[in-house]
Order: C-alpha cells, then structure tokens, then sequence
C-alpha cells in the first residue's frame, strides 16, 4: 500500500506491505539507521521515534498508521561539527550533552534516549528531574543505570535556556578521608527527599593516587571517542550492514525440554518460493565443540552441534531456514516437519545426578574435560582444599551453616545476537557479528564450518551490549551454514524472546555454608559446597563456578595466624539439566559467591553481636598477602602463586561508610522507622568485594599504533569494546605516552585481518590487558618518533641529542632547550623526506598476575513489612579499581553495573513449568529497571596503583555486579529481620522470611 | 506475502461495515506484535474518539484516549486513576495506546483495569448504541464473535478513589494490587467498589467487601473478603496464600486511608 508522511521535515512517499512495521519501513526502504531492533512488543523503546512530536515505539506500529503524520527520526538532529568546506551546525545540545557527560555507553539506546529528551524539551524547557525520568521512562538502557542520560539532559536544558553550565573537568586531588560521620561539604543528604536523585555534578568522588597527577590524557574525562558517530545513530551497528540479495535467516526451536528428532522432512518449506535454504542435521557436517568463547584450549567439555539429532531444552535448534524476507522465513519454519521421540526430561538440578536420572549428553562424540562426567549429568566439578579445614572446623568456637540460593538471570543487552556473513570477492567468508571475542569466534568456526581459520574473516563493529552474553559463539554458524548452503549474504538476528529461551544466562546456584569462629570474630575455616545447573550446555561451566570460589570465597581468609594459613574449602559440582544453558553474564560467577558469603556474613555477625564492618575486615585480605586460590586454581589451567599488591578495601569502606552516612544510621532506631508509616521500615546493609583481571599467564591483549603524515595515530587492537568505553581507555594511554590529545589517536577495533589478536572482552581485562598491550606499542613508537627527533634537532642546531633527551608533549617532540619540532614534521621527515620509515610500534601484554580489584557496596532500603515489598532507595559504592583511566566511563561502568546488580536483588529471574517452558520471554514479564524507579546511586573511587601495570590499573568491569544483592539483602535484614535466603527477594519471599522470624 | 489488510475508516458507520472483517486497531502496541495472527485491521484513529469530557457527574473518555492524555490530566481525572495509567507502560507506550484497546488487551495484572473496574466503568458499544459494564466486557471480549466497536468508556465522577499496588519494583507489574472507589448512589447513599488485580486473566470485583463497607463501614470484614477473593490466586508468580494476604493488607489500607 501507498503511504505518505514527512520524515525529518520532508514530504514522503513510500509502497510497503499493510503489515510493515514503521520500523522496518523506515531501517529497510529510508534506510534510517538511527531507529534500532530491541524487541518486538514496544517495551524496550530502542526503536523509538516521534510521532507528531511525541515519542513512540516504532516496532508496535504498521507503517501505514503514520500515513498523514509527521516522523522525526535522531537523523534530523545534529551533525558532526566538521565536516569539511561544508560549515555545520554541528551537534544538537542534547547531543552534545550526552557527549560530554559520558551519557552514552554502547550507544544502542542513545538515539532513542535523544528524541525522547527532545520531545520533553520542546514542550518542558525547565524540566525536573522526576520529568526527565519520566521522558526517559519508555526507554530501556542495560549500560548506563540512567544517571548520566538524566544528568544530561538537565544539562542541555540549561544550554537551551542559554544558562552556563559547569565544564567538566578533571577530577581535583584531594583527600576524602572525612572524619566521623560525615560527608564532605556539600555530598550530604539531597533536598528534596527521594525526587531528587541525580547529583548535578557530573565526576564522581574520587581519591586519587599521588603519581596520577602530572597526566594529560590518562585521569581525565574524556568524551568517548566512539560517542559523535552513536549519538548521531549513525549505521555503526552489524544489522545496519546492506547488502544486495541478503536473506533473512530463521530458526526453528525446539517444543520439548528432551527429545530425539525421530523424522524431519523440510521438503515442504523448501517447495515455499523465496525459501533459499533449510538445513536440518542431515544437511551439515556433524562436529562436536563448545560454543563458549575461550582460550584454546576451551576449558570445558566439547558437547555441542550446529543441529544435532537430539533435543535437549525446550528452545534448542532443530533446522535453519534462509529466505528472501522475514515473513517467508516464518511461514517456511511452520512447514518444517518434525516428529519427537520425548525423552524424560531433567529441570532440577538437585535430581541431575540421581539414580536413573536421564543422561541428557549421550552422545559419542561428547569429549570430556577435566572432572566431566556425562553419564552422571556432570558437566564439570571443582574441589579445592586450601590449609587443613577440618582442624580449623575443630578449633572454632562457633560454626554457622547456611543455604542460600541464586537465580537464573538473563545479560538483557538491548541489541540482540546478530550477524551477516557473506563470501567476499576472494571467497573468504567474512563475518560480521556482534560479538565479544571475534579471534575466538574465528577459531572455533573454522572446524564446523570445514573452514581452515585463514579463510575466514571476523569483523567486530559497535557492539550494542553484551555483559558476556556475546561471550559465546552463539549464532555465527547458524548464518555461515546458510550462505555456505546459498552462496548468499545471510543475517541472522534473535527476537527479544530468543533472547530468552535460546541463547545464555547466569549460572543458577544453590550454595550450603559453613564457617567456623572464634568469639572474637576470627574466621578459623570457611566452606562452600555450590550446585551449579548449566542447563543443556557445559558452555564456561567449570570457569564461571570455579570463579564463584576463586573471587568470592577469596576475600575472608581469617586473622591472625589463620591469616597466615587460611582454611578454605570449595566443592561444586556444575550439572546438566534440560533447561536453556546458563553461560558468562558480567560478573562470571561472581555476583552468585558473593550473594552466599556476604548474606553469611551478616547473619554471623549478627548472632555474634559483631560490627558488620569490623567483622569482615578483620578477616578480609589485605596487601602483601597471598591470594588463597592463587596456588590452588586457575580457570582449569596451572595455578602459581600471587601476591596482593594494593588493597583498598579498607579505605572503601570508610569513604562508602561516610557517604550513605552508615554510623548515624544503623544503630539509631530512629533513623529505621517511617514517620505516620508504621509499616515501612527502614534498613541499611553492606557487602565487601573483590573480583579478578584477567587471566594470568593465559589472556593476552595485541595493538598496532602508526603515524600519520599529520602527526596523528592509527590505533588498531583486538579489543572489543561492547559499551564499555574501551576503545576511549586505550586511545588515552597511548596518547599519554604519545604526548598527543586523546583526538589525534583514531581507534580501530576489531577485525581479525586488520588488527593485532587480542582475545577479546571477558574477564574484566581490556584496560589492563589491552591497555599494557597499547601502552607498550606507544612506547615503541615513542622510541622512534623520540630517536627521530633528537636526529632532527641535532642537525638544527649541531648539538648532538640522544632520544632519552627528548619529551614528547603537545603534539611536538622538545628537547632540552626548549626547542621542538612538531609530531607532524617528524612524520612528514620520517615518510617523505628523509630515512624514509613507517614508524610503527607493535606490542602486546601478558600478565603474571591478575590483581583484584576491592569494592565496599551498601545499599539503603525500606521494606513494608506487611506485604514484604523492598524499595531501594539508595546504592553507594566505593571501589579501588587501581588508577581510574576515565572517572566518567568508570562511574558509569559502576551505576550500570549496580543498576543490573538491583535487579539481580529484588526483581529479575528466569523460571520454568514442569515442561520446561520459560515464564520470561519478554521485557513485561522480564523487568528490567527503567529511569522513572531507580534509587540514588553514588560512586567513589578510591585509587591505588597497581606496579603490574604502567599506568597502575587494575580491572573495574564486572565488580559492580557482585555486591548490591547481598547489600540490599543485608538491609532488609536489618530494617525487619526478614533474612532472605533467595535472591531476588520479591515481596513474597520477604514476607515469608518475615512470616518464618516470627 | 502480506495477508494482512489495512483499513482507515472516516466514520463510526464505515467502521462498523469493516468489523465483520478484522479487528479494531487502537493505538497497535498489542495488535501490531500479533499482526501475522489477523486478516485484516481496523485503524481507528480517523473517527475522532478522543474526546475526554466530564457531563452531568459523568467522565466520558473516548475510545481513542491515549493513556498519556490521561497521565496529563491534572486536576480533571482522579490521581489514582492517573497513577494507574502510569503504572501501565512508560511513556513512549503511553503516547500510543488507546485507553480501550487497553481494556481488550489488558490482563489481570493491569493497574489501569483495576482501578476502572472499581470506578464501575460502563463501556458504549457500537453498533446498537449498547452499554455493558466492564465485567460484561471482559466476559465478551475473548469471544470470536465480540465484533463490536468501543466508542466511549463513561463512568461516575468518583467521591473518592484509592489504589495500592504491591510489584517487586516500582514500574513492575503487580502482583496484587487494588482499587476501591467511593460512588455516590444518591444524595444519602454511597457505593463502595473493591477491585483486585494482579493475578490471572482479568481483575475482579470483590462485591463482597463493597457492601461490607457499604452497610457497616467494617474494615476488617472488608479486608477478609479480600482475603477470600483472592485465597486460591496462586500462579507462577505468586502464591494463593501470599495474594491472599496482600490483598487483605492493600483492601485494609485503602480503607483506613479514606481512599482520597
């Protein structure tokens, strides 16, 4: 049908089918990148747009109802500020304020996010905060946790109204050590109560480390170099990719949780014109591997298939169909013919290794690894002994036992899986996906793709989220089968209920504790016995529960001699059940650890009448100290020993205490109770951290740097930056040694033809890795450029200067005098004129050692105690990520991280019927936490330097995911008593802990 | 490959002609992700159902309110009538959802239907110029043959109206949530209505606690028929017992609160 409407203030005329979604209509035929595929029921808002000035969900619309309307689209808004002879008008403000106040991470929801602000702006020059929050209300973003996306669109508001607005600049040095209770000048309670969430200051509080100071690049904050092509939406994204004669890839799932496929016949939906392929297992190559994506080789059992004859989750694959549309692909999948044998099936993970339990992997192919045991369900196990428990059990004066458990949760990273692959001119596959790990993407496919691995391409472009969930080589096969079966480019992209039934989770734990004491709070051994169900897969089953031991049971090692000698005991046994696979989410393990010890520890706390804060740090790790696990684990690979270098935990714990006002709150029954509310409470908790970076001897991290002819650099890495603002880390540590702003380093990332290897986003590891990597091609580019110069300046001047004389800084190379000669003269001489050279440094960075980052989280809640339900009102966390390398990208890694941790706390989870068929596959049913309802969230960074790095970094990631559980946990307990053993504590659960007290 | 067909009916007749092929298209937001399940569509937006009007004690809401105007209805609309359509989606979702085709989509954990149910909304129906109340609504509504068309939703100016929902965070679903609402009889008697919402495929009017309150103004009692209402509520997300219980909490507070 004929449908007419103006877009960006142009009449339009465009023929769609009557059931074209507006955002099909406007991606596929007007080419509009900017409007992005979240979901397909309206909740996620990243396909939003305004309607007649409003904004509305375009993927819950025909395109023939904006037939007569007005569509604006984030196209009409700015433009890059230069662009050439052409005089821009650049950026729009609020564009221009998401820039500079680091509102945008992945960037997948930013143009949404945009319009939305335009819309409220429009209308609402002087907005409040609470009518910001609730502009935003429509759009949900899993990177930023909303505080800066807020902070930025009051910002533009104020360049709206023409008012100043404050610069942001670099954090000033100062000591946050406050006496007593109070926090520093102007940090205290907010006016206005709960309505008031949002700090106008931008930076967060941070303590700096002394040698930070005389830096240019590395400590400030600058914008993202990544951030002017996301706001604008520009087609950055793997689905804004076209091709001619691409198809569209579909999959058809199976019904049953365990089944054999005892007949398929796909001859019908092959017959269905527009199909171009349907693939079922007879169709391709039967080889056995892990989908994780890991170092070689993969640390865990080789289980799975492209398409087996075997079904093992309600969910898994059982063909492929490619198909010239999207709707043809669907109708082709309902002709696809299939008969089960059903099977019984195994969806609690404590009935996995029963007697005559059901062998879910029976396959001859399987290959174990390590503990793994098939036959017994057994995906992978992990027993370690550090010291001698039993003796510490026998010299305790107290033991506390304790079950606690965890849930399934889903990464939820907006952008879906999604991947084109297509044979290029030298019939070369190339993959574009959206993935965290492209070299082990390229590794791995090369077998089940009967590939060799120089065949095959892996482009990496932006990312729109992934928290792990893009850790694992999920759909790549699926597209490459189809366009090795068509000759075709193939996209393949998940639904939001894929998402949820078909692709990967965090591992649900179920952990029994046991901690023996002395009256005085002396931990004498301590012990965690965990059931880890990785569903259908062994994908990262060793390494995500064997990290819930390495990091969490890590941190609390005893006092005295037992610190010298802990008692450490940690057993898991990670089972197969038939359930969608669990796999890496931010966090690897981690988060579920720590939900166990840190809810333990409040509760021995509380029967020992011990200070929460005191108790744990009397016990926790410090500095110069062995890490336990160090000698005893190491990702399934060989351990050797670490010592911890810095430690901030203690000094997190005081700024944190101080900042949420911990001494005046929890002993004061004052504070706790709700004035005319009997029913409210109030409670205050905390939780003490520690996580990893990286994985010593093992991750390695590659970077290329080039000159230029103007002087400027080329930086190519392996590193996948999925939002985090990697890419913008690792331009300011070259541009630190290179003596050049942030803006002459143009960052490439990542392409296995392209760039260095670098084994890709996981593990907390790319400032520190990636960044070592960096550091040390800067530094040999450095030598050159320095070696240059000095052979320059002495001809100049006849005085003869060695390189060590000269400094590189403000784009010049100066020597000891005061003369210099500019970084683009030395390009020029070294390409053009004189000894002619690339300058060009290659590097790359393994590490020893894998320094733990320290956090101190708390949480401030108010329960009703009449119905159980829990409201956050406030997370502050303090953390010692080593030297902060940007405080807006690190704070916003730290409110993201918390904002995923709430929902971890009280709201998200993934559950199943007796069938196995999934309660959650969408966003209604599956909440994430949007603008309009989130606490207030203050970070603070207290730095240390690490020596294992030049710049001093340690990894900052994944540990704002593992605390605010147990910290809101620890605070319901404290408002009511309520001591919630099940994580998210909804209001039933709440209740019934209530219910069980009295 | 298109099976579906577009129409945009100019009148409430050419509307009407067209039901007896496809469904009425509100704003979309539930019928556009079902849109390969029907044959065709009726786009309502030309028939200028989107008036709000108060009339002789009476709001009369237009089929084709969007939630979003009844958010930005300050002062004319009551709060909680307005705190529930908010509860309902975020803004962009309420910028396109029609207030009716809330009503045919919306399930019983749906704070807007809960509170309309309780507000004893009365739906106008075309053809026949017929008014059902919402309980008849959601009766009819999942029939085949409902081949009506909602006009209007009226319902009496409330003297008081409260809601109170219990969800695990704050712009979550509910999963028990209630809506009492003080309705003038006449000049000396005052209905009392009690919803609860939360569970299952649509709210329900607990009668019961209404003339509870109605006759001797006991709260307790009142709050115990909640509990009744809801004692075998149980399903994936909660129990029967806990929504019982949250019920009789939410039915007591609304209560003792005046409902104001």
């Amino acid at each position: 049908m004929r449908i007419q409407f103006t877009l960006n203030g142009v009449a339009n005329e465009i023929d769609v089918p009557s059931d074209t979604t507006l955002l099909s209509a406007l991606r596929s035929q007007l080419g509009l990148f900017g409007v992005k595929h979240g979901c397909e029921t309206g909740e996620c808002g990243a396909c939003a747009v305004l309607l007649d000035g409003v904004p509305v969900n375009s993927c819950v619309m025909l395109a023939a109802q904006a037939d007569g309307h007005e569509i604006e689209t984030i196209e009409t808004l700015g433009e890059h500020p230069q662009l050439g002879w052409r005089r821009t008008s650049g950026l729009h403000p609020i564009q221009q304020a998401f820039v500079e106040v680091g509102a945008i991470q992945c960037g997948y929801c930013t143009p949404a996010m945009v319009l939305a602000a335009h819309a409220l702006l429009e209308n609402e020059p002087d907005p409040s905060e609470a009518q910001v929050r609730d502009a935003l209300s429509g759009v949900l973003c899993r990177c930023t946790g909303y505080l800066k996306p807020v902070q930025a669109v009051l910002r533009a508001a104020a360049v709206l109204r023409g008012e100043a607005v404050e610069p942001i600049v670099s954090p000033i040095p100062v000591d946050l050590i406050v006496e007593g209770d109070e926090a520093p000048e102007g940090e205290g309670p907010l006016p206005g109560g709960s309505e008031l969430l949002t700090l106008t200051r931008v930076m967060p509080r941070i303590q700096i480390a002394p040698k930070t100071e005389t830096w240019h690049a590395v400590g400030h904050p600058e914008p993202k170099v990544d951030a002017v092509k996301l706001v604008q939406g520009k087609p950055a994204f793997t689905a804004d990719f076209e091709m001619r004669g691409m198809l569209i890839a579909k999959l058809l799932h199976s019904p049953v949780a365990h089944a054999r496929i005892k007949r398929i016949d796909a001859s019908k939906a092959r017959a269905l014109p527009g199909v171009a392929a349907v693939l079922t297992w007879k169709d391709i190559p039967r080889v056995v591997y892990s989908t994780a994506g890991q170092s070689d080789p993969i640390p865990g059992p080789l289980d799975s298939f492209s398409l087996d004859n075997k079904v093992r989750f309600v969910g898994d694959r059982v063909a492929f169909v490619a198909a010239e549309s999207e709707a043809i692909a669907e109708k082709a999948l309902e002709l696809i013919e299939v008969e089960y044998e059903p099977l019984p099936a195994v969806l609690d993970p404590s009935e996995a290794m029963t007697e005559g339990a059901p062998q879910i992997h029976d396959e001859p192919e399987y290959v174990d690894f390590a503990e793994s045991d098939a036959s017994r369900n057994l995906s992978a196990s992990v027993h370690i002994d550090i010291g001698d428990v039993e003796k510490g059990f026998a010299e305790a004066d107290v033991i506390v036992e304790g079950t606690y458990y965890v849930p399934k949760v889903q990464q939820a990273h907006i952008e879906p899986h999604v991947v084109i692959t297509y044979w290029d001119e030298d019939d070369r596959l190339v993959v574009r996906t959206s993935t965290q790990v492209p070299f082990h993407a390229r590794r791995m496919l090369a077998p089940v793709l009967g590939l060799p691995a120089k065949r095959i391409r892996v482009i990496k472009p932006r990312i729109g989220g992934g928290f792990g969930g893009k850790q694992e080589v999920l759909i790549e096969d699926v597209a490459a089968h189809l366009t090795i079966a068509t000759g075709r480019p193939v996209l393949f992209e998940y639904t939001r209920a894929e998402e949820f039934f078909a692709s990967r989770s965090r591992h649900p734990m179920r952990f029994h504790m046991k901690t023996g004491l002395k009256r005085d709070g002396t931990i004498t051994a301590n012990q965690m016995d965990v059931l880890s169900d990785t569903g259908a897969y062994g994908c990262h089953a060793l390494t995500v529960t064997g990290n819930t031991g390495h990091k969490a049971m890590a941190i609390y090692v005893g006092d005295g001699a037992y610190r010298e000698s802990p008692n450490i005991r940690f057993h898991a046994d990670i089972v197969y059940t038939n359930t969608p696979p669990s796999g890496a989410y931010r966090g690897y393990g981690v988060p579920q650890g720590f939900w166990a010890v840190e809810r333990h520890m409040e509760t021995i706390a509380q029967q020992l009448n011990l200070d929460p804060l005191a108790f744990r740090l009397k016990n926790a790790l410090r500095a110069g100290e062995l890490h336990p696990f160090s000698t005893a684990w190491s990702e399934g690979r060989e351990p050797r020993p670490e010592i911890i270098k810095t430690c901030g935990l203690e000094e997190c714990a005081r700024q944190g205490a101080s900042a949420i006002g911990w001494a005046s709150k929890k002993e004061n029954p004052d504070w706790h109770s709700v004035s005319g509310a009997p029913h409210l409470r109030r409670g205050i908790g905390v939780a003490m951290l520690m996580h990893g970076t990286a994985i010593p001897y093992l991750d390695m991290g590659g970077a290329s740097i080039k000159i230029n002819d103007d002087g400027s650099f080329n930086l190519l890495v392996g590193a996948t930056d999925l939002g985090t603002g990697s890419d913008t880390i690792l331009a300011q540590q070259a541009a630190e040694v290179l003596g050049v702003p942030v803006d002459d380093v143009i960052v490439y990332s990542s392409d296995t033809d392209m760039t260095p290897f670098d084994k890709g986003a996981y593990a907390s590891s790319t400032t520190y890795i990636s960044g070592g990597a960096v550091v040390g091609a800067a530094r040999k580019v450095a030598e050159k450029i320095r070696a240059r110069a000095a052979r320059m300046l002495s001809k100049e001047s006849g005085e003869k200067l060695s390189p060590e004389d000269i400094v590189l800084r403000d784009r010049c190379a100066w020597a000891p005098d005061g003369r210099s000669v500019s970084l683009t003269e030395v390009a020029l001489n070294a390409l053009h004129h004189q000894d002619q050279e690339q300058i060009m440094g290659v590097a790359s960075f393994v590490s020893p050692v894998a320094p733990p980052p320290f956090a101190t989280q708390f949480a401030e809640v108010t329960v009703d105690v009449e119905t159980g339900q829990v409201r956050v009102e406030r997370l502050v966390m303090a953390v010692d990520a080593g030297v902060i390398i940007n405080p807006l990208t690190a704070s916003g890694q730290v409110e993201g991280g918390m904002t995923q941790a709430l929902g971890y706390a009280v709201c998200e989870e993934m559950r199943y019927d007796q069938t196995g068929r999934p309660r959650e596959i969408d966003f209604r049913a599956y909440h994430i936490f949007s603008a309009h309802e989130m606490p207030e969230l203050q970070t603070i960074f207290v730095e240390t330097f690490e020596p294992s790095h030049p710049f001093g970094v340690k990894a900052l990631a994944e540990i704002p995911t593992d605390g605010v559980a147990p910290a809101v946990g620890n605070a319901v307990m404290d408002a009511c008593g309520a001591s919630v053993t099940t994580a998210p504590m909804t209001p039933e659960r709440v209740w019934r802990a209530l219910k069980s007290d009295q | 490959m298109s099976l579906l067909e577009y129409f945009r009916p100019e009148t409430i007749e050419e509307a009407l002609e067209l039901l007896q092929q496809g469904v009425p298209l509100g704003g979309g937001t539930a019928i556009t992700p079902r849109r390969r399940e029907v044959s065709a569509v009726i786009d309502l937006q030309d028939l200028g159902l989107d008036q709000l009007e108060s009339q002789d004690g009476f709001v009369l809401i237009g089929a084709g309110v969007k939630l979003q105007s009844i958010v930005d209805a300050e002062g004319i609309l009551p709060e909680a009538l307005r705190i529930a359509c908010r509860q309902e989606a975020g803004w962009n979702l309420r910028n396109m959802a029609t207030i009716a085709g809330t009503l045919m989509a919306g399930d019983g954990r749906s704070p807007l239907l809960t509170v309309m149910l309780a507000m004893d909304t009365q739906v106008l129906l075309e053809p026949g110029d017929k008014t059902i109340s919402l309980v008849e609504l959601f009766e009819q509504r999942e029939r085949q043959a409902f081949r009506q068309l909602i006009t209007t939703l009226k319902f009496p100016e409330p003297k008081a109206l409260g809601y109170e929902q219990v969800a695990r965070a704050p712009a979550d679903r509910p999963v028990v949530c209630a809506a009492v609402a003080r309705l003038s009889e006449n000049d000396s008697k005052q209905r009392v209505r009690v919803a609860l919402g939360g569970f299952g495929a649509k709210p329900i009017l607990v009668d019961e606690a209404g003339s509870i309150v109605e006759q001797s103004g006991g709260v307790e009692a009142a709050a115990e028929a909640a509990r009744q209402a809801y004692a075998d509520a149980g399903d994936a997300w909660a129990s029967g017992e806990y929504r019982s219980h949250a019920a009789g909490v939410l039915v007591r507070r609304l209560l003792t609160a005046g409902v104001d």
